[in-house]
């Protein structure tokens, strides 16, 4: 008798349902399936990949032990994890007392993977250079904007699926993510103008920055 | 630039980003240290099982049992013990010309053929000390002086003892003796909570002679 061809949801229900009953090739079929949203998640959210290890970790290991707690009908697995990832990121930064730095060298797109392989190398640079600002203006926003620019515009989910993420209405993740994406273009104006900053030679080099280093969003604020 | 043009390459580098970050992938020791708690768990989760499934069956009916027995000693361990006792009258001696003593006797001592035995059952709480109980000592049948009497005094009432014109007797239908008219006569009347008098005894205490 062949496995029954369940993809999307059902799958995720009947694996759910098979790794409740103690099935260990269920739970390694779930974690091989998101565990990469999961960890890009936290790593989107943290800045951190230590960071993101860990929460992977711990997103799983709640999911093998509450998986009562989960309920197909209230929303689709993924939404259930990144809400649970999502909520060990902030509680983290929460219990963090003083203010802890993020290591952007960890993140794709730092300065020093930044190769102009176009034929416009000083456009590229630019560009990258951009990316890498916003990178830093999106660990800077407090979470509750950080979060929906991660899960909308990073990482595609509907507004939908971001609210059962999240557990708010529909329309509260539409107005954050107005305000999330104001709030970024006033703190990279500069960097949203590629062509002339290119073009004045007003491109930063890494030695004149802060560093690799900058503050954790709470600090940033 | 106008805010279209910003929200255009907001929208540009994000999804640049989104695209960048697609190569961000977990490291291969997550998944070994995950399903290592899971086969470290699997023990205990297996347990956990079976006993949710060996329990299922008799878990509920057996739980509301406990909690109805556990409700029924609570009910008995704190109801008062359910005694016989005899609501005893309290009498009074404010009524009467001249009250010289008072008795309270029952509705039973004052009408035996018609009244109910004063007794009923009601719920009291256990004696603290010595109960003293008022016993009357010569009880004399009364005579009701109006039809409904006996439902009158099923309520408080008091007694006042009096002494009486022997005239009055005719009015009872008492045969006077001649030889004795201008006595007075001892009574004892029962009068209702409305102040009216609802029986009378005759007594001959007092006077030191019987009518």
């Amino acid at each position: 008798m062949s496995e029954p061809d369940l993809s999307g949801e059902a799958a995720d229900a009947d694996l759910v349902e098979r790794m409740a009953t103690g099935n260990r090739e269920a739970f390694a079929s779930l974690f091989r399936r998101y565990h990469g949203l999961v960890y890009r998640f936290s790593v989107q959210m943290s800045g951190s990949r230590d960071v993101a290890e860990d929460v992977t970790q711990e997103v799983f290991i709640a999911l093998a032990e509450n998986h009562a707690r989960y309920r197909p009908e209230r929303g689709s697995l993924k939404a259930y994890m990144y809400g649970i990832a999502r909520h060990l990121v902030v509680q983290r930064e929460k219990r963090s007392w003083s203010r802890r730095e993020v290591h952007l060298d960890t993140l794709q797109g730092d300065d020093a993977h930044i190769v102009a392989t176009s034929f416009d190398p000083i456009g590229a640079l630019s560009r990258a250079q951009a990316m890498l600002a916003l990178r830093r203006a999106i660990l800077r926003l407090p979470p509750h904007y950080r979060e929906v620019i991660i899960l909308c515009e990073l990482n595609g989910l509907s507004y939908d699926e971001a609210a059962q993420a999240i557990g708010c209405r529909v329309g509260t993740i539409r107005s954050r993510l107005n305000r999330a994406r104001r709030l970024l273009i006033e703190r990279c104006r500069p960097c949203l103008c590629p062509t002339r900053n290119a073009a004045r030679g007003q491109v930063e080099s890494p030695a004149s920055r802060r560093g690799a280093r900058i503050l954790s969003p709470e600090s940033g604020r | 630039m106008t805010d279209r043009e910003h929200q255009r390459l907001l929208t540009e580098l994000l999804n640049e980003i989104a695209g960048a970050d697609l190569q961000i992938d977990a490291p291969r020791g997550i998944e070994e240290r995950v399903l290592r708690h899971w086969d470290a768990g699997a023990t205990a989760r297996a347990a956990r099982i079976r006993w949710k499934h060996r329990t299922r069956g008799w878990l509920i009916p057996g739980a509301g049992a406990l909690a109805a027995a556990m409700l029924l000693l609570g009910v008995v361990h704190r109801s008062p013990r359910w005694s016989i006792a005899v609501r005893v009258p309290v009498a009074h001696s404010e009524v009467g010309a001249q009250p010289t003593a008072v008795e309270a006797p029952t509705a039973a001592a004052m009408f035996p053929a018609v009244a109910p035995r004063p007794i009923a059952i009601a719920r009291t709480e256990p004696e603290k000390g010595p109960h003293r109980v008022d016993t009357p000592g010569e009880i004399v049948s009364f005579m009701p002086l109006s039809p409904d009497a006996r439902q009158d005094l099923l309520g408080s009432f008091q007694v006042a003892r009096v002494l009486l014109p022997r005239e009055v007797l005719a009015d009872l239908g008492v045969v006077l003796d001649a030889n004795r008219v201008g006595e007075p006569i001892q009574a004892d009347v029962v009068f209702g909570e409305d102040g009216l008098a609802r029986a009378i005894r005759l007594s001959n205490q007092g006077t030191g002679r019987s009518q």
